[in-house]
């Protein structure tokens, strides 16, 4: 739909596309249908050469002016990065305590300490963090989840954000934190882990992840319509919703 | 492979629901070869600088992401359904700016625009379209044409 707002207003377009169903429906004037992971259009991560391919066959696009134009890209992320079934990454660093109930600000804040030289070295190998979007600090963003998570309504500590910003913002400022102190972690048998990995061992092993799963069925709870969509949907990953926090 | 009966049911049901454009078949717009265009990314990642503000629910604004500030960004998109370590390893995964710096300087294409933009993927797309005519006026200024639409 985006393309043709820019093709009315005469500048050619091409686009790369994740869901191709999607793309067949909505026709975007050019098409590049690739088969990567949502949140990954270019495909692989600090792989210059394919990224490179993928805008290559995605700008050979314009040459085309008999649109819609919808191509498949042939190539795929080779299945050793994209699966994880192989072999059971574990995160190499043993956590100060598996997770437990969300009683008292410390066991969070133990373990963002905990995880903070590898986060560090991973924003150093990055040139920067990814976080920040809730202008506090991952400590500061964790009190204030875990005091919502115990049921307690803390206003937002930042002027300019409401309550409801704040939730959301602290908790993608949390899940960043533990995803780069992951990233940063040696590979296991040469192979990094993936994303799937990455993911199971936040929501499933980390103090972090249980804050948030807790977090989420509280805000379900609420009687405030925001709050209690942030809980439905905006927290917890669909592919992470079967899980229940410990308390 | 992504495939809508993968995906959760909310977003399968939004994107069945969404409208085709009525004149799909429209001649698209033509150009130059490659190696004379300049070039500019729009992401529907939710991008924003650090410090910038953050996209909300229902987000229908743009951001502005200068060339040089590319390096320091933030993915402020609602859904919690996207992948964000591969951003975390390499921004260029999600905003594949040094790619294109790199293709500029081996000539593949001519240059690459000074401001890119970013909006908010998970808002209707028809609440998206002021944005869109204010983006296309600004790429204009820019001289680019050829832009690159990358989702998340």
């Amino acid at each position: 739909m985006l393309g043709y707002y820019f093709e009315a207003a005469g500048i050619p377009t091409t686009q790369i596309s994740l869901v191709r169903e999607h793309s067949v429906m909505i026709k975007p004037p050019r098409a590049l249908w690739v088969s990567f992971e949502l949140g990954r259009p270019l495909g692989i991560p600090n792989d210059a050469p394919f990224q490179t391919r993928v805008i290559e066959a995605a700008l050979s696009l314009l040459d085309r002016t008999d649109g819609p134009v919808l191509e498949d890209y042939p190539e795929d992320v080779p299945a050793s990065i994209a699966t994880s079934e192989e072999d059971g990454w574990a995160c190499p660093i043993s956590l100060p305590s598996p997770p437990k109930a969300v009683d008292q600000d410390s066991d969070i804040l133990d373990e963002i300490e905990f995880l903070k030289s590898w986060h560090d070295l991973a924003a150093d190998r990055r040139g920067g963090t990814t976080l920040r979007s809730s202008r506090v600090t991952t400590e500061d963003a964790a009190r204030f989840l875990a005091a919502w998570a115990r049921g307690e309504t803390p206003d937002s500590p930042v002027e300019g954000f409401s309550t409801v910003d704040m939730l959301r913002l602290a908790s993608e400022d949390l899940k960043a934190y533990y995803a780069e102190a992951a990233t940063a972690q040696p590979a296991h048998n040469g192979r990094d882990a993936t994303s799937v990995q990455i993911s199971d061992w936040f929501w499933g092993e980390t103090q972090g992840g249980n804050l948030l799963l807790k977090l989420a069925a509280v805000c379900k709870q609420s009687d405030d319509r925001l709050i209690k969509i942030i809980g439905s949907a905006l927290i917890v990953p669909y592919h992470q919703s079967h899980r229940q926090a410990v308390s | 492979m992504v495939r809508l009966t993968e995906t959760f049911e909310g977003l399968a049901n939004t994107l069945r629901g969404m409208e085709t454009p009525a004149n799909p078949d429209t001649p698209l717009i033509d150009g130059p070869p490659l190696a004379n265009r300049r070039v500019a990314i729009i992401s529907t990642a939710g991008l924003t600088r650090i410090g910038d503000r953050p996209f909300g629910m229902g987000g229908d604004e743009y951001r502005v992401i200068p060339t040089e500030a590319a390096d320091d960004l933030m993915v402020t998109h609602l859904s919690t359904n996207f992948d964000r370590t591969g951003f975390a390893l390499d921004t260029n995964v999600m905003f594949p700016l040094d790619r294109l710096n790199e293709m500029a300087a081996a000539g593949i294409i001519g240059s690459v625009a000074d401001y890119h933009y970013s909006v908010m993927g998970a808002t209707d797309p028809k609440d998206l379209k002021q944005s869109a005519d204010q983006i296309a006026g600004l790429l204009k200024q820019d001289n680019v044409d050829a832009v690159l639409l990358v989702p998340v």
